[in-house]
């Protein structure tokens, strides 16, 4: 017999490895239970009530309108079309608002930690005022003060004046949308060789002053062969002549005129625009018809006033992790790379940026879980993200699980995506220690040197034992 | 002085330093020759470490002149780096870089720093790891070492970038003395100066020299260690206080 113990049955029931397994066991065989016996109830008193989820209605017509959305989006569509609608506005604010959360709130961090009196104390001040009050508060002083004392469409703010690049007003913000035209193929794809060209160029020229210890301007070359790489792009695509006369609709008949002067009048159509363009793409800018803006990419006054008020209020929180994290790096870093000789910027990019980093990660990724489900507040300022579209549509259908069901589902999977990409960053940042830590959890106690693994091979007749 | 030989590498002219009210360095005047070892002792607070961080500008001395191989240290930053350039540090808490290998701690600097090509520079750690003792650990984290260990790896690290001078500020909390007297031979070898701050007498055998500092920050007796560690030798009554206390 091995010597931890007498293989009685005395002796397991004693074994620390046994009493940790069975506990495990018993405990999950518990929560089985329990939620079978949950889902049960709740399934019987919905059925009671009439409330049983129904997840067929989703393909019946929506019948309601979604602001911003006229021109991909009909009321006669069905809701769980609707629903994809509202997705994509919570997407859209999202997406934009993780990366300007972060880069204004390592801002702000930074300047927490300035040795000047003046920006320590506005960062200070920023920091404070937007963690101590509520977010819903600060949303509807985003929209109700900020931007609804925009001047109206007729006076929007025109910069610049007459012809546009960008225009304000209290519906919002408009700005020049750009199209490819049938030249931006060569373009591009001559663009694209010249990137991937001055990354390998960059990395070889990297590996060869590493071996040789000599500094190669690298980045200025690659840069170099970047623009070089576009402006040969931009000859070829632009070498063909562009047609001078186009077909133009004005009134009733068609009349071929000069280029110039049908672009002059706004008669071209977008196709048109694409064909007589001797460009890779051409600038739609932002043009007002009556109480409408028609060209232009469209932001809505609802969009901007929840994209601030979220980058603005998750900036603050952003910004203490980042001085908290910088700070958290031992002085005695700082002095040990100052003593071997690095320099300012060095000291940081090598020596501290990669510990603070370490500490920054986790806490960031709960400010981007964070924003992402505050997102959900857009409901108040009435943008349709996805919570406010689920809400009209529980209105309409009555269909209050499922909606929810839903809702709770696509909230999850976002916030489970952020999770996973945070997750997989912050792993690659961990320090090595003298006893990493194993993998524990209910599937260790399988494993062949897990505590089930060897009572198994304890439990098994000895082979030529004593 | 027998020992010494050879035009003194640092200068200290009456160099005085104040942290707010308190003045922790008070008139110190050293001069340390090339190849020559200076161990520092003195109680706790007396300014053993700051005397030596104002060496290598880890802190400012407000009064007074330190030269340092004939470049004055003021607040020229290319003096600043020249100096830092010459002088190697090992400190208390070794300070070694925790997201780094060791053999990335210990060929960081001479590559970044000093322009050396990635392989001369790792052949050299691999050298100094196996001269202090450890090459085997060269792919570790200094998590995944012991105390002595990672200071092995911090005197790696600070000879790697070939200084004339190293700084120890009290390095025996995780050293032991025959270590010590080890890496102060490659010192030797090397025909480095050293200076080692320390709150006991310590590895008097391989020091040239002794400097004890009193509570005032003040340099109050210096001498040869056969008779600085000798009780019946007419000494300073600070120095006989102290050493009474240790021997």
């Amino acid at each position: 017999m091995n010597s931890i113990g007498s293989g009685s049955v005395l002796g397991i029931l004693r074994d620390e490895r046994f009493i940790k397994a069975a506990l495990q066991l018993a405990f999950t065989a518990l929560i089985i239970i329990a939620a079978i016996s949950l889902a049960r109830s709740v399934d019987s008193s919905l059925r009671e009530k009439n409330l049983a989820p129904n997840f067929e209605f989703w393909s019946t017509r929506a019948g309601f309108s979604i602001g911003g959305a006229e021109a991909y989006y009909s009321p006669d569509e069905s809701y769980w079309r609707a629903y994809v609608v509202g997705v994509e506005n919570t997407i859209r604010v999202v997406i934009l608002g993780l990366p300007l959360a972060t880069i204004v709130g390592i801002f702000f961090g930074v300047c927490l930690l300035s040795t000047n009196f003046l920006v320590k104390t506005i960062a200070r001040v920023y920091v404070e005022i937007l963690r101590n009050t509520p977010l819903l508060v600060q949303l509807f002083a985003c929209y109700f003060i900020l931007v609804l004392a925009l001047p109206a469409i007729r006076f929007a703010i025109e910069v610049p004046q007459g012809n546009p690049l960008l225009a304000l007003s209290n519906r919002g913000l408009v700005l020049p949308a750009f199209y490819a035209t049938d030249r931006f193929m060569p373009f591009a794809v001559i663009a694209i060789v010249g990137l991937v060209m001055a990354y390998v160029v960059q990395r070889e020229l990297g590996q060869i002053s590493e071996r040789t210890g000599k500094p190669t301007p690298r980045l200025w070359i690659a840069l170099g062969i970047v623009v070089a790489a576009a402006v040969i792009g931009w000859g070829v695509a632009t070498a063909a002549p562009a047609p001078e006369t186009a077909a133009v609709t004005n009134g009733s008949e068609t009349v071929e005129m000069p280029v110039s002067e049908a672009m002059a009048q706004n008669l071209l159509t977008n196709e048109q625009l694409r064909e007589v363009a001797r460009a890779p793409f051409f600038m739609e800018q932002p043009r007002r018809q009556g109480l409408r803006y028609v060209a232009g990419v469209n932001y809505s006054g609802e969009y901007i006033a929840l994209l601030l008020g979220l980058v603005v209020y998750t900036s603050a929180f952003i910004a203490e992790i980042v001085r908290a994290g910088i700070q958290a790096v031992d002085k005695g870093q700082v002095e040990a790379a100052r003593a071997l000789g690095f320099g300012y910027g060095k000291t940081l990019r090598l020596i501290i940026l990669p510990q603070a980093l370490r500490v920054i990660i986790p806490p960031m990724g709960n400010q981007y879980l964070n924003l992402a489900k505050n997102s959900s507040l857009a409901i108040a300022i009435s943008y349709a993200d996805l919570f406010q579209v689920s809400n009209t549509i529980i209105n309409q259908s009555g269909q209050t699980v499922s909606v929810f069901v839903v809702i709770m589902a696509t909230y999850l999977s976002m916030s489970l995506l952020i999770s996973y990409v945070m997750n997989t960053v912050n792993s690659r940042f961990q320090l090595v220690t003298r006893s990493p830590q194993k993998g524990g959890g209910l599937f260790a106690i399988f494993a062949p040197h897990g505590a089930i693994g060897s009572l198994v091979r304890r439990l098994a007749p000895q082979r030529g034992g004593s | 002085m027998t020992k010494t030989a050879g035009e003194p590498i640092i200068i200290c002219n009456a160099v005085n330093k104040w942290f707010g009210e308190f003045h922790v360095l008070r008139d110190v005047s050293v001069n340390i020759a090339q190849r020559e070892v200076v161990v520092v002792i003195g109680p706790s607070g007396s300014g053993k470490s700051t005397f030596i961080r104002c060496i290598n500008r880890l802190e400012e001395h407000q009064e007074g002149d330190i030269i340092v191989d004939g470049i004055p240290l003021g607040n020229d930053i290319r003096n600043i780096a020249a100096i830092r350039r010459e002088i190697g540090m090992v400190f208390q808490q070794f300070n070694l870089f925790p997201h780094l290998t060791v053999m990335q701690n210990i060929s960081l600097a001479p590559m970044q720093v000093r322009r050396v090509p990635r392989a001369q520079a790792e052949k050299k750690a691999l050298e100094l790891l196996e001269r202090v003792g450890i090459p085997e650990q060269a792919k570790k984290y200094p998590g995944q070492l012991s105390g002595g260990q990672q200071q092995r790896v911090a005197i790696a690290r600070a000879l790697a970038m070939e200084p004339k001078i190293m700084l120890f500020d009290e390095p025996t909390s995780a050293l032991d003395p025959e270590m010590i007297k080890e890496v102060l031979d490659v010192m030797k070898e090397l025909a480095l100066s050293g200076i080692v701050t320390h709150e006991m007498g310590f590895a008097r055998e391989v020091a040239d020299r002794h400097s004890c500092f009193s509570s005032q920050g003040r340099i109050v007796e210096e001498g040869d260690p056969q008779t600085f560690f000798d009780l019946d030798v007419d000494h300073h009554e600070r120095t006989k206080a102290f050493l009474s206390q240790i021997l």
